[in-house]
């Protein structure tokens, strides 16, 4: 590689690097007597500080309530980056997991292909809104939580399989055979048939909760598809590599192969697909408290400051400020994704 | 915001905030729920930590003493002593009895009545499963979706259908339009591109669409506005001048003066799918320079200009129905930002307003509908593609 092309990712590692540090000490850096000298939640109603733009100690400006929004981007990017970071990280370990199992084949049923797609249509409200009423009620108890949206996924699945079942009774003729794949690509169908972002919306407004917790358990619960179906995609082009058919005719099982063999090819496979549901986590994030300002707790992060900027248009600091950052950290990870996808391509020039 | 549609509703009518726990607002109350048939289940089975506690029973009670309930089986681990205390309180002739119901502590209250708590908190940890028969929301829901019902809006009382009729179009409206412009300006794109990649302008045009990919659609939204919007170039809210509706235009007048109002959301609209559009047929029309029609071309002495319009593009745009079927649900999701921002009445719109309402049945109607739509936009991706390539047709069979 020439010189030339490293420049993009130096730049884009020092970003990055720039705003783990400024996430990893934000406790350190605002409030008095630090940096700067203001936490992000203070208020200060004197016209002379109000709604400024650069003035004395306030390096970045000021809200319409007096807060400094230097101290909010720090601990926005606090906020950001740990949702981005362990929601990428569960989403990542469901992927594996799923990707692994459904790449392997159960045979457990036969199902009918044509009440598919009503299924998936006539269900996903269901769950939806049974999601909604079931954390309403749960909001402050994080195991509940967990569980009301285990369940409705678990109740999705039994549902759609119900329907299916029921074609067969009824009397269909086309019946494929029902393997734990099936069963997943129905999962992802599902999860699929409405954006994720409208999903999301609905759980977390319903909610009305910035938990931290929360927002990482529902992004993360939405986003593994695809992950999944990208490893799965992966184990199922390396399986067909002379080497994968050399390990079985040693003797290997299947499952031994893929984890032993196969998934340390996938590295780079592994690492783009965490930075880009990273990316999609810390947009989704930053989407959710720009729709719901005001209304998810008082945390301060990137999207609740651009928030701000809805009901004044002409203060442009509001907008400039938090979404520079948000566009510089967003760029920086996509180029450290194409170094990675650049290396995934070299090295499978070479597996045979 | 709270988990309960009706709260402002019964305040309003049961007089001041305070006399939420009044015997006529629970009454009112509890016939309002039964009307929406939000006493009942949610599902044909509940899965549910309260072991002990039938949810369904659970359900009817009114909010206030369903919370507390709720609070004291889980300090509890016990369901049947939780309802003997509220059974307790009820019977009680203390004359602010339903503070009692905000009291955390269930060892306070069952001190305060003499009562003998049984400590048995290990169903706490089992999670059981209920069956609660078909009068459930989600049969009910059914049979009238079955009858063409689906139900009646909290927040406006008017019929679902009813209040989607006016949002529903301009969304699938600037959806399709969207998906369309994007293609239609992607396309010149892509060709200039691939014939022109080495200039300075296509260079520039490169790094311009890279920067857009990255900028979320709500910081767009917004930068549109401060741009175009406030110095008053163009309009920003609404569909239709105010004052213009007044006046009596005819149909063609009336789509030209929305026009305006359109530019900005369909720039919101359309930014980002062009950028990773124009990127994407250009590698498409790349990897068509391996196949052998195209060296086959080449040494019959036509063009790359010329070969690219007749070959190359009709047989490289062939994977961009898969790509465009994934796009167009998009469209409802990116609509609820740009509809809000915007104030068009589209569903994306609707959608936020009844969240903040807790209107469930309009909630799950756009739900409905943003499923049928993408569904169907799946199967059509897979069936225009296969009339469009016969290959796919005889893979097939």
């Amino acid at each position: 590689m020439s010189k030339r092309n490293k420049l993009p990712l130096i730049l884009s590692i020092t970003t990055l690097g720039f705003f783990v540090l400024m996430g990893l000490f934000s406790g350190l850096l605002t409030g008095r007597g630090h940096l700067i000298p203001y936490t992000p939640t203070e208020i200060h109603l004197n016209d002379a500080v109000r709604l400024k733009p650069f003035i004395s100690d306030h390096y970045l400006g000021t809200t319409i309530l007096g807060r400094d929004i230097a101290a909010g981007i720090v601990t926005g990017a606090n906020y950001s980056l740990t949702i981005g970071f362990f929601s990428a990280l569960i989403t990542l370990i469901i992927g594996i997991v799923l990707g692994i199992m459904s790449s392997l084949s159960w045979r457990v049923n036969y199902i009918n292909r044509r009440l598919f797609w009503p299924a998936v249509v006539l269900s996903i409200p269901y769950a939806v809104v049974s999601t909604g009423l079931n954390t309403g009620v749960y909001a402050d108890n994080l195991l509940d939580f967990t569980l009301a949206i285990l369940s409705a996924t678990c109740i999705f699945g039994i549902l759609i399989f119900l329907f299916l079942m029921l074609g067969s009774v009824i009397g269909g003729k086309k019946t494929i055979p029902f393997k734990f794949n099936t069963s997943i690509s129905l999962l992802i169908i599902l999860l699929d048939s409405a954006p994720k972002l409208l999903l999301l919306v609905i759980f977390i407004g319903l909610l009305a909760s910035g938990n931290i917790i929360t927002l990482i358990i529902t992004i993360s619960l939405l986003s593994w598809i695809g992950v999944t179906r990208m490893i799965r995609v992966e184990i199922e082009r390396q399986l067909k590599f002379s080497y994968a058919d050399a390990a079985v005719s040693y003797g290997i099982s299947v499952p031994r192969l893929i984890v032993k063999h196969i998934l340390p090819h996938l590295y780079p496979t592994l690492i783009i697909n965490f930075i880009y549901t990273f990316i999609g986590a810390i947009v989704s994030e930053s989407t959710l408290s720009f729709l719901f300002a005001g209304q998810m707790g008082d945390n301060v992060t990137w999207g609740s400051i651009i928030g701000l900027s809805k009901d004044y248009p002409d203060d442009w600091w509001l907008l400039v400020v938090p979404s520079t950052c948000l566009v510089l950290l967003i760029l920086s990870l996509f180029t450290v994704a194409k170094h990675f996808s650049d290396k995934a391509q070299i090295q499978n020039q070479y597996i045979k | 915001m709270n988990d309960d549609p009706f709260a402002n509703m019964v305040d309003e009518l049961g007089g001041s905030g305070s006399s939420n726990y009044n015997n006529s607002s629970t009454q009112i109350k509890e016939n309002l729920y039964r009307i929406a048939g939000l006493d009942k289940p949610v599902f044909y089975f509940t899965f549910s930590r309260l072991s002990a506690a039938k949810p369904r029973d659970l359900a009817k009670l009114p909010a206030n003493e369903r919370k507390a309930v709720e609070n004291w089986t889980y300090r509890l681990g016990n369901y049947r002593d939780a309802l003997a205390l509220k059974q307790l309180i009820l019977k009680s002739d203390i004359p602010d009895r339903q503070i009692l119901f905000e009291v955390i502590e269930p060892e306070l209250v069952a001190q305060n009545f003499n009562y003998k708590l049984s400590y048995f908190r290990y169903q706490n940890f089992i999670p059981n499963l209920y069956w609660n028969g078909l009068d459930n929301q989600y049969h009910s829901w059914l049979i009238n979706l079955k009858q063409g019902k689906l139900g009646t809006s909290f927040a406006s009382g008017l019929p679902v259908s009813t209040v989607l009729q006016g949002n529903v179009w301009l969304t699938l409206i600037m959806g399709i339009g969207g998906t369309i412009l994007s293609v239609l300006i992607a396309i010149p794109i892509a060709i200039f591109f691939f014939l022109h990649g080495n200039s300075i302008v296509a260079k520039i045009i490169d790094t311009l669409l890279q920067i857009l990919v990255v900028i979320p659609s709500f910081t767009m939204v917004i930068l549109l506005i401060m741009l175009f919007a406030v110095p008053g170039y163009l309009p920003s809210s609404g569909l239709l001048d105010p004052l213009a509706d007044s006046i009596n235009y005819s149909m063609f007048d009336r789509v030209v003066a929305t026009l305006p109002f359109l530019i900005l959301p369909s720039i919101a609209y359309t930014y980002d799918s062009i950028a990773v559009l124009s990127r994407f047929i250009n590698t498409l029309l790349h990897s068509q320079r391996e196949q052998k029609y195209y060296v086959v071309g080449l040494s019959k002495g036509l063009s790359i200009k010329e070969l690219t319009y007749t070959h190359l593009l009709s047989n490289a745009l062939l994977p961009l129905f898969a790509v465009l079927a994934r796009n167009f649900p998009l469209a409802f999701s990116g609509s609820i930002v740009i509809e809000t921002m915007f104030n068009l009445p589209g569903m994306g719109r609707l959608l936020l307003t009844s969240i903040s309402f807790n209107d469930y049945p309009v909630i799950m109607a756009c739900v409905l509908i943003t499923a049928f739509f993408s569904c169907f936009s799946y199967w059509l991706a897979n069936d225009i593609s296969e009339y469009a390539d016969p290959r796919l047709r005889s893979q097939k069979a």
